[in-house]
């Protein structure tokens, strides 16, 4: 049984693993964070925002700071998720859904529908 | 023979209400939009007959035939006006898309307020691209800091022009206080594109329109007049000619919401919209004058909405606090009149989110499927199918017998829906859905009332509407007033309302003017702004004297009332006081305005500031002629109390804690002035029915008015 | 007596069980006169909102920044009108605080017509601007409910004026700070109490006279409810407020069983804490077990020396504030609501700070925070189909940026101080599963609020509003982008000169940030341009926002184009200097790549984005000129970029590899903790 968890990933609760929506690539064990299935680029903000003027504080985002993490399906070049943080900050794991829980209570509104 | 016409144009209904010398009659057609005119005739026609007369005699006797229309109102939902263009001071071309931060909420319920992730803003009047800001500058002192140049003015027009725009709008910053460089901007338009302009483009400058302080609603309005107007005179000038055709020459009269009527030529569309209601106050003004009440509470409750306003010490004084067009925050000063969802269609539902409570409105079953009783396909029970079910509607004389009413299906829908979710008989749960929406009712009017600083007890209330009469003791069970009217003509009061409107305008501008300043002696500071002042005032009379005269009246018979608004300061909080003095010639002069503002404001907002700068924003003059032509209501004899002529029927009635008691069916049409109902009864008449509860008594008056008061 | 933090610790906004007597009562309650009575006092907080906002002075009453309502018996908040939802849950510790130690002390005691107030931040508020009045209500002698009413004042003596001084480094500089105290014995406020407060700030006329507007509006509360004590009695008033808790702690714990178990977190940071930059850590984890919600923010950067801190259970107002907004936007506003919620920080973190630490800049904190509780938020409802709407999937306004305090003398040449309200109230609103976010959508605490005219600001301070127009790129990108906000350029006009405080965030760390794929909304600095009315004329130029400024004047950065670092203290302007600066927009939602060309191009055409956007963001391909879209070059520019994303992105722990071994420079880090994690070592 297939479920969607955010706009561009569901999971096999059969196969328990994550799959990107647009493609059906399957990313890696839905007890896992995702993430780890995906393609990721660190960028600086300045490619987003831009700077506009040399000084040290402009209109982009301080480089320094801030990187952007870009998560993509490896088969499509969906961008999954994108996150921002500062350089060497740990990964977010974002959705850590309980599976088993999530498992029983299907079944159970499946068995009364 | 002294003939007056009102018609009311609705969505639905065109009405018309016919005083022959004191003899009234009606019609009510259908509302044909593709040509007005053909409905008016038709409702006008269907009243002639009632006179025995046909249309072309009735209007060869006619006076005046004034107008109350929500058709700007619908136009502008509708979105149906003209393509426009706008020239605005440079860097501030988003104003009317930012909207005050606000827009997406501005004419929405509450509850939709609330919700923050649902926001959308309204489809706008212009479109951005149409759009131009133009270098221009007027600062907040009135001085010009830059003007505008030609080239640019003209390069700005060409290029909304060749765009597709139809009207050009001139808005820009501080022109309420300095118009000059809106000027400029139309007679360069005038002077270099003469075919074009006389091609009919109109340039509507905002401190023609309406030349108040603040930018964004004084925009709007000039955006909304500008949008409609073209389309409401086109529709309206053709039934002019129409009805011209038909013998009747004299202009055409339009309702005003400021409480007052105008030609069509003087009437800007944002002075229609509400103009119905507020109309129906001004009636219940006059009439109220007549009994020598001053302090009127009219609520009228119809098939979707309740609409309500207070009249206090005889006057019409309290001006929307903060008035919304459809989606369109704009700062006219109309005069009051509230709106909820609350009426006959209301249905009544329970509502998981308040842990499921019973509720009753604001959605409306309206007259398309209607209540459950009209058999129309409704499903869900509403506030009519309740008063069927209780008994006090007649299921075999609705509307005058011309419409059979389903009591079954109204019963088993309340007992499937409310009575056994509630776990009661489905006569409780009908009971139920009466109290809760006469209490909604009767909580809004109180709250109303004490937010303007007033006990309800010292009110009466008028009450209209096809339904007002049924509900009225209901609603007036925490107010407390002393008496509740009712009027044979109720379900059409608007119309019939609209005949005691006088000539009324109402003409406003700001000044900002510092009027005392505690580090300055008076007699210098005065001679800063005396000039000013008078010369507005003045020029506002000039005006209105005009207007006056083009409406075919007489000059002689205006009277004008000036009205101030001013603040602190430092506060924002503005008090909206009448002027002791029409002009400025003394110290003494603005001494007394002094006076009267700071006691004006200590009243209204219980602090004051003897140190503080006053100044003065707007003023505003009423002027106002009494219309030639007044209904006359005739008095008739007084006959013995006992109605038992007009008794019809006795029949059962749910009274809630008494339950069913066999009541007194009273028949309208036989009863005479001099009567005295006593409840528990019920009258029924064609157009509505009226509740007499035990406790109250009902007095049929020497004007065939119906008051109701709690037994002594 | 030290602070009883017991009091506020305990998770004093949940509601208590309803006590017997509360249960017999409710028991009677038949539900048409649940439905009449409950009806009447949302009614009649309607009405108290009126009358606060008539009758208040603050341009924070005017813009709507209130709340009024009633407390059961106890202290829990039954129902309230807004304004702003923030203070209707903080006004339950001041009234519990009076209960615990004030009821039985012969000194001050409580009965009728007794007037409380507070606005020290410990027991009520979020910080000291916030002012709470409250009154018993006593029906036949028995104490049957209170009564509150609440506003943000802008002023309380602190060491700069606006009452959020930005320069705070404990509770010492920020002015007056009053615990719960009686102010009034039957129903008059007591004229020494008045002139003690009037003493110790610059605008005591404000205060004085919004403090007797709250009192006006808790007395007609006291009103309404007798008026029903009157015609149903005691035990139904008592019966009635606990039941209006109990309904909807029941709905909204059916609603909460409905997200799927799991945890769920996003990290936020914060780029100053008042007088100096720095990064601040604000990590969330939203752990959620059958009926249970907890919002872990335990490892947090420490206690700041700096005004920004935030006592937790300001931290759980704000999430009020938000969750009343949209999860829950369809039920009134009731402590029943808090039920389900748990909040875990760790004392000493700058979101469980010592008494002492400065927290008058709470309100740019949390909203961070809470903007990150929205994420995860989102990412634990979208699972349920239930919740897949707008009133939930849809990312938070903007929580900061910056907004300005003017003093000087105005045109009329009289002294004032002014906060622009205007520039918080004009904050673009989030992206949401379906659609863009509403550009300059209003006020973080309140969505529908009012950001008044040019003309109101220009009556009052001396300056010239030179633009007023929506920022350009202020939107995070995305599939759908966040609402961008209102950038302003003000010119100094008719006075010699001016001081302006700025006070903010979101400098150099975006704040407010997208989700699934959408990025955050951009950071934005101010801009002063010296002699700017001379300069502008010279060239001919006439911005319409604060980048086109800086693009036509690129060669005077650095000169008289200054780009005003962040914690800058107090600047002078003088007549002719212009001062440019946004309100923040929000984030995106969704791939930008899946975003409608044609939607790109209603943006550009509206000023919304800049070309630069729309070709290296968005990577779509158009005529300039025209905005005509070629639909074929776009197609394959887009897939080309997909094509690079494959080629650039690196497998996950290759990339962790080189990533761990960065971090920001040591500059940021001065206020931040351990790196990477604060507190790492507890638990």
């Amino acid at each position: 049984m297939r479920v969607q968890i955010t706009e561009y990933l569901d999971i096999d609760l059969d196969e328990e693993v994550w799959l990107c929506n647009r493609c059906n690539h399957r990313l890696g064990s839905a007890r896992e964070n995702y993430k780890y299935g995906c393609l990721v680029h660190e960028r600086s903000p300045e490619e987003i925002y831009e700077r506009l003027a040399n000084t040290d504080l402009n209109f982009a985002p301080d480089p320094r700071w801030c990187r952007l993490l870009e998560y993509y399906c490896p088969s499509c070049g969906l961008m999954i998720e994108c996150e921002v943080l500062p350089p060497g900050h740990p990964i977010t794991h974002d959705i850590d859904i309980d599976i088993d829980r999530l498992k029983s209570k299907l079944a159970r509104e499946r068995g009364t529908a | 023979m002294v003939v007056t016409i009102d018609i009311d144009i609705g969505g639905t209904f065109t009405e018309a209400v016919v005083n022959r010398d004191g003899k009234i009659v009606w019609g009510k057609v259908l509302t044909t939009t593709h040509d007005l005119s053909v409905g008016v005739i038709r409702a006008i026609s269907e009243a002639a007959k009632k006179l025995e007369m046909d249309v072309v005699n009735l209007l060869a006797e006619t006076e005046i035939i004034r107008y109350s229309t929500t058709l700007a109102l619908n136009s502008l939902i509708q979105r149906k006006g003209i393509k426009l263009g706008m020239i605005t001071t440079a860097g501030m071309e988003d104003l009317v898309l930012i909207g005050r931060s606000r827009q997406w909420g501005d004419g929405l319920p509450r509850t939709l307020q609330r919700k923050t992730g649902t926001a959308v803003n309204p489809h706008p009047l212009i479109a951005r691209e149409m759009i131009v800001g133009i270098r221009e500058r007027v600062d907040s002192l009135g001085n010009v800091v830059l003007r505008p140049t030609k080239e640019e003015v003209i390069d700005a027009f060409r290029y909304l022009i060749k765009r597709g725009a139809r009207g050009i709008v001139v808005a820009f910053l501080w022109s309420c206080l300095n118009p000059s460089n809106e000027r400029f901007v139309k007679e360069v338009i005038e002077r270099e594109m003469p075919d074009v302009y006389l091609g009919s483009i109109p340039v509507t400058l905002s401190s023609d329109v309406h030349p108040k302080w603040l930018e964004y609603p004084r925009t709007i309005v000039t955006i909304l007049n500008a949008f409609l107007h073209i389309e409401m005179r086109d529709q309206l000038s053709n039934l002019a000619d129409e009805v011209r055709q038909l013998g009747y020459r004299r202009p055409l009269m339009l309702v005003h919401n400021s409480g007052g009527m105008a030609k069509l030529s003087r009437t800007r569309v944002t002075d229609t919209y509400n103009g119905g209601p507020v109309a129906g106050m001004v009636g219940s003004l006059h009439i109220g004058k007549l009994y020598g009440l001053n302090d009127i509470i009219t609520a009228e409750m119809g098939g979707t909405t309740f609409n309500m306003g207070v009249i206090t010490d005889g006057r019409l004084k309290s001006y929307e606090f903060d008035p919304i067009i459809d989606r369109w925050a704009v700062n006219l000063s109309i005069i009051e009149n509230r709106s909820i969802g609350a009426g006959g269609g209301s249905i009544a539902w329970f509502n998981p989110s308040m842990g499921n409570r019973l509720e009753v409105g604001p959605r409306s079953a309206g007259s398309n499927p209607g209540p459950v009783c009209y058999d129309l396909g409704g499903r869900e029970p509403t506030v009519t199918d309740a008063d069927l079910v209780l008994g006090y509607l007649n299921d075999k004389y609705f509307l005058g017998g011309k419409m059979r009413l389903n009591k079954q299906k109204a019963a088993r829908a309340i007992k499937e829906k409310i009575a056994d979710v509630l776990g009661s008989t489905v006569e409780e749960a009908a009971w139920a859905i009466k109290k809760v929406i006469d209490d909604h009712m009767g909580t809004e009017i109180l709250t109303d009332i004490s937010l303007k600083g007033y006990d309800s007890r010292r009110f009466v209330m008028f009450s209209f509407g096809g339904a007002g009469p049924l509900h009225a003791a209901g609603v007036n069970k925490h107010l407390s007033v002393r008496s509740i009217y009712t009027f044979p003509f109720g379900a059409a009061f608007d119309a019939l309302a609209s005949s005691f409107l006088d000539i009324k305008h109402i003409y406003e501008r700001s000044v900002g003017i510092t009027l005392y300043d505690p580090n300055r002696p008076l007699e210098e500071l005065i001679e800063g702004y005396r000039e000013k002042f008078n010369l507005a005032v003045d020029s506002m009379k000039l005006t209105a004297m005009r207007d006056i005269t083009s409406e075919g009246l007489n000059r002689e018979k205006l009277i004008f009332t000036l009205e101030l608004d001013m603040r602190y300061e430092t506060q924002l909080m503005v008090a909206t006081l009448t002027s002791p003095t029409q002009s400025i010639d003394s110290a003494a002069d603005v001494q007394k305005i002094i006076n009267a503002f700071r006691s004006h404001f200590y009243a209204v907002y219980g602090i004051e500031f003897p140190e503080a700068v006053i100044r003065l924003e707007n003023i505003r003059l009423i002027s106002e002629a009494p219309a030639p032509l007044k209904p006359k209501l005739s008095p008739r004899e007084l006959s013995s109390p006992d109605p038992s002529r007009a008794l019809k029927e006795k029949r059962p009635v749910y009274w809630g804690d008494e339950g069913y008691l066999l009541t007194p069916i009273y028949d309208v049409t036989r009863l005479l002035p001099g009567n005295v109902v006593d409840g528990p009864s019920v009258i029924e008449a064609a157009d509505t029915t009226y509740v007499v509860p035990e406790g109250y008594n009902l007095t049929v008056d020497r004007y065939f008015n119906m008051v109701m008061e709690v037994d002594s | 007596m030290p602070a009883d933090l017991e009091l506020v610790w305990k998770g004093r906004f949940k509601p208590e069980p309803p006590t017997e007597e509360e249960e017999l009562a409710i028991a009677k309650i038949d539900p048409i006169d649940y439905a009449v009575y409950s009806r009447r006092l949302e009614m009649a907080c309607r009405e108290a909102r009126e009358i606060l906002k008539r009758l208040g002075i603050s341009t924070f009453i005017k813009a709507g920044d209130t709340a009024q309502g009633y407390y059961c018996k106890n202290g829990d908040m039954s129902i309230a009108e807004v304004g702003t939802y923030l203070h209707v849950v903080t006004g339950i510790i001041p009234i519990k605080f009076v209960l615990k130690h004030y009821v039985n002390e012969p000194t001050v005691g409580l009965k009728d017509g007794d007037i409380f107030f507070c606005n020290e931040a410990i027991y009520g508020g979020i910080h000291n601007p916030d002012m709470i009045t409250f009154m018993p209500v006593y029906s036949d002698g028995e104490l049957i409910a209170w009564v509150a009413a609440a506003s943000h004042e802008p002023e309380t003596g602190a060491t700069e004026p606006g009452g959020m001084p930005n320069m705070a480094k404990t509770r010492y500089d920020e002015g007056l700070k009053v615990p719960p105290i009686k102010i009034g014995e039957n129903f008059k406020v007591r004229k020494d109490l008045i002139e003690l407060i009037e003493n110790n700030v610059r605008y005591p006329l404000m205060l004085t006279n919004d403090q007797m507007a709250r009192v006006s509006t808790c007395l007609r509360l006291r009103k309404r409810i007798l008026e029903i004590a009157e015609e149903k009695g005691n035990d139904f008033v008592k019966g009635l407020l606990r039941k209006i808790i109990v309904e909807t702690g029941r709905v909204v714990s059916e609603r909460i069983k409905k997200i799927p178990d799991g945890r769920y977190r996003h990290v936020a940071f914060l780029d100053t804490i008042g007088f100096a930059e720095g990064l601040i850590r604000l990590p969330v984890e939203l752990i959620k077990e059958g009926e249970r919600v907890v919002f872990d923010l335990s490892r947090a950067s420490p206690q700041v020396p700096g005004p920004y801190n935030a006592f937790e259970h300001a931290v759980e107002a704000h999430l009020a504030s938000n969750i009343f907004q949209y999860l829950l936007s369809d039920l009134p506003a009731s402590s029943g609501c808090l039920l389900p919620f748990e909040f875990r920080t760790t004392p000493g973190s700058c979101l469980n700070p010592d008494p002492d630490a400065a927290i008058s800049n709470t309100t740019y904190l949390c909203p961070v925070v809470i903007n990150a509780i929205q994420i995860v938020l989102i990412k634990a409802l979208f699972s349920n189909p239930e919740f897949r709407k707008d009133e939930s999937i849809v990312l938070p306004l903007n929580g900061g940026l910056r907004s300005f305090t003017i003093s000087g003398r105005n045109q009329w040449g009289r002294p004032v101080t002014n906060f622009l309200v205007v520039i918080s109230n004009s904050r673009g609103g989030g992206a949401r599963l379906d659609k863009d976010g509403v550009d300059s959508a209003g006020f973080w605490f309140c969505g529908y609020a009012e950001a008044a005219d040019c003309e109101n600001d220009e009556s009052v301070l001396p300056l010239m509003t030179v633009w007023r127009s929506f920022a350009p790129d202020g939107g995070g990108p995305g599939k759908f982008r966040g609402g961008t906000g209102v950038s302003f350029g003000y010119l100094v006009h008719n006075t010699n000169s001016l001081l302006l405080t700025c006070i903010g965030n979101g400098n150099r760390f975006p704040i407010t940030h997208g989700v699934f794929g959408g990025y955050p909304a951009s950071t934005r600095p101010v801009v002063i341009l010296r002699n700017a009315k001379e300069k502008l004329m010279k060239r001919g130029v006439w911005p319409r926002n604060d980048k086109e400024l800086v693009k036509a004047l690129i060669d005077e950065v650095g000169k008289d184009l200054i780009i005003v670092p962040n914690a800058h203290p107090t600047i002078t302007l003088r007549e002719g200097d212009l001062v440019a600066q946004c309100s923040g927009g929000s984030g995106g939602y969704g791939d930008v790549l899946e975003r409608d060309p044609q939607s790109v191009m209603a943006d550009l055409k509206a000023g919304k984005i800049s070309h630069w956007a729309a070709r290296n963001v968005y990577r779509v391909v158009y005529d300039e000129e025209s905005l005509k879209i070629d639909w074929e070059a776009t197609e394959i520019e887009r897939r080309n970029e997909r094509r690079r994303r494959l080629e650039r992105g690196r497998p996950f722990r290759t990339f962790l590899r080189e990533w761990e071994k960065k971090s920001p420079p040591q500059s940021a880090l001065t206020f931040y903790g351990d790196w990477p994690v604060p507190f790492s070592s507890n638990r």
